[in-house]
C-alpha cells in the first residue's frame, strides 16, 4: 500500500475484507473529509455528525463483509451507510431531513443568488459546471439526504422533473470528473 | 424495456442514493447484470458523485479518528484473545512450556480415546448383533416361508392331479329327512383312494357336534373323518373300495362307529 496523497491511496477491498487495520486508515483518510460534509448537511448540527460519522464508520470496519463490489463502488456503499446513520439520527431526534434554509430561499431565477449562496454553504470547484437548478435538486437529494419525492415536494417541482435534472447535472459532472 | 429509457428514468441515481424500493434496487442489480450499458452508466454514475463529493469534503476534526480506531483496536483485542485462549490452553502451552502437563495430557488423550475405542466398539458390537439375530430371524422366516410355499404348491399339485377328471368320481349325497333337499358332494379317486368333500349344503351343526363321513364296504362302515357344515374341497381319509358313502351326525371329533338314526345321507358308488 503505497502513501501518496489521500485521494491517491489505493484501498484493496481484499485487505479490508480481511481486516487489515492499514487498509481500513486508508480509506478512512480517503473518504471521511466527504462522507462527513454529507453528514452535516443532513443532520445540521456539528456535534451530531461527528457521533454519525464515527458510526457510520464502525459500521462500515464491522460489516466490510457484506460489501458486495459486484453491486456498487466501495463509496457508493460507504455513502450509503452514512446516509441511514444520519437519517436515523434525524429520525432518534424527531427531525425530518429538511432542505438547509440557504438553499430553501433561493430563488432559482437568480444564477447571483444561488452562487452567492452555494460559496456560502461551501459547495464548491465542480458545481459551477452545473445550473442553479440542478444545484438545488442534488443537493436536496444528495446533501440533504431527501428522497426523489420529498424534494419534489419541498421544492415544488415535478417528480419528473427532479429526476431530469438529477441526471442532467451528473451528467455534466461525469464529464468534469472524467478530466 | 428500452434500455436508454430505462437509463433515463433516473432510475441509477436513486439506486446509488440508496432512495429505491427493495423491489427496484433488485431490478437495477439484475439489469446491470444483464446490460453493459446499463453497468457502464451505474458506474458513471457513481464516478460523478464520488467526485461531487471528494471535491465538497471537509475538514474531520482529529479526535474522530482517534476515538474509530480506539474502538477497532479493543474490538480486534477481544477477537484475538478468545481464539488464543482456547489454543494456549489445550496445544501450545502445554507442549511447549509444561512437560508434565504435556505428558498428563497425553495420558488423559490416551486413555479417553481407549474408552472411547472401546464404547464405540461395544455400541456397535451390540448393534451389529442385534442386526445379526435380527437378520437370522428374518432369513429363517423367508426360509420358512418358501418351504411352506413349496409344501403348499405340492400338496395343490397333488389335489390338482387327484381331480383331474379321469381319475375322479362324483358322488352327489342328497339330504335325508334331517337335511332335505341339500346335498354334498363327494370325490372319490378309485386309483389313489383319496376322498373329498366338496360343496356341503348341510344345516348347521351344534357347537358340540360335527359330520363324519363313512365309507361302507361289504356292510362294515369305514371312518373317513369329520367335515364342517360348509366345508369345500377338504381331503378325508382315503379309502381303497366302498359300495357307498354316508353321511351322519356325530360328536365332535368322530364315532368309531356311526349313528345310524343320525343319517344325514348316502350314495351308492356303484350306480
Amino acid at each position: 500500500m503505497t502513501n501518496t496523497t489521500n485521494d491517491t491511496k489505493i484501498v484493496l477491498i481484499a485487505d479490508l475484507k480481511a481486516k487489515d487495520k492499514t487498509a481500513f486508515e486508508n480509506l478512512y483518510d480517503k473518504y471521511s473529509g466527504a462522507m462527513f460534509n454529507i453528514i452535516l448537511r443532513i443532520v445540521n448540527s456539528n456535534e451530531v455528525a461527528e457521533d454519525v460519522l464515527q458510526d457510520s464508520f464502525l459500521k462500515i470496519w464491522k460489516n466490510i463483509e457484506s460489501y458486495d463490489e459486484g453491486k456498487a463502488t466501495i463509496f457508493t456503499w460507504m455513502l450509503n451507510v452514512c446516509r441511514n446513520t444520519a437519517l436515523d439520527a434525524l429520525r432518534k431526534a424527531n427531525v425530518r431531513p429538511s432542505i438547509q434554509t440557504e438553499i430553501e430561499n433561493v430563488n432559482v431565477n437568480s444564477l447571483q443568488t444561488v452562487q452567492m449562496n452555494i460559496d456560502s454553504i461551501g459547495l464548491k470547484n465542480s458545481l459551477k459546471y452545473l445550473t442553479p437548478e440542478q444545484i438545488v435538486v442534488i443537493q436536496a437529494v444528495y446533501f440533504n439526504g431527501l428522497t426523489h419525492d420529498e424534494a419534489s415536494k419541498a421544492l415544488g417541482v415535478p417528480l419528473g422533473t427532479v429526476k431530469t435534472r438529477i441526471r442532467n447535472g451528473l451528467a455534466t459532472l461525469k464529464n468534469v470528473f472524467k478530466n | 424495456m428500452n434500455i436508454n429509457d430505462y437509463i433515463s428514468s433516473g432510475i441509477l441515481e436513486q439506486y446509488v442514493l440508496g432512495d429505491t424500493s427493495p423491489q427496484e434496487k433488485k431490478e437495477v442489480e439484475c439489469m446491470s447484470h444483464i446490460y453493459p450499458e446499463i453497468q457502464h452508466e451505474l458506474a458513471n454514475v457513481q464516478l460523478a458523485l464520488e467526485g461531487l463529493a471528494m471535491d465538497n469534503a471537509i475538514e474531520v476534526p482529529l479526535h474522530i479518528k482517534k476515538n474509530i480506531f480506539d474502538a477497532i483496536d479493543k474490538e480486534l483485542e477481544e477477537t484475538v484473545v478468545v481464539p488464543t485462549a482456547k489454543i494456549v490452553s489445550f496445544n501450545q502451552q502445554s507442549i511447549t512450556e509444561n512437560k508434565s502437563n504435556t505428558s498428563f495430557n497425553i495420558k488423559y488423550l490416551v486413555a479417553a480415546s481407549a474408552a472411547f475405542i472401546v464404547g464405540v466398539s461395544a455400541v456397535y458390537f451390540i448393534l451389529n448383533n442385534n442386526y445379526n439375530t435380527k437378520q437370522i430371524a428374518l432369513i429363517n422366516k423367508i426360509e420358512t416361508l418358501s418351504r411352506e410355499k413349496i409344501n403348499n404348491e405340492q400338496v395343490f399339485k397333488n389335489q390338482l392331479a387327484s381331480l383331474s377328471i379321469e381319475n375322479n368320481k362324483p358322488f352327489i349325497i342328497q339330504g335325508s329327512a334331517k337335511a332335505p333337499g341339500k346335498t354334498v358332494i363327494v370325490l372319490w379317486n378309485n386309483k389313489t383312494g383319496n376322498v373329498y368333500v366338496n360343496n356341503s349344503q348341510l344345516p348347521a351343526t351344534p357347537i358340540d357336534k360335527q359330520y363324519q363321513l363313512w365309507a361302507l364296504k361289504d356292510g362294515k362302515p369305514i371312518d373317513l373323518g369329520v367335515f364342517d357344515a360348509t366345508t369345500s374341497m377338504q381331503n378325508m381319509k382315503s379309502v381303497d373300495g366302498a359300495n357307498s358313502f354316508a353321511i351322519t351326525l356325530e360328536v365332535k371329533g368322530g364315532s368309531p362307529t356311526p349313528h345310524l338314526e343320525e343319517l344325514y345321507g348316502i350314495v351308492n358308488t356303484n350306480g
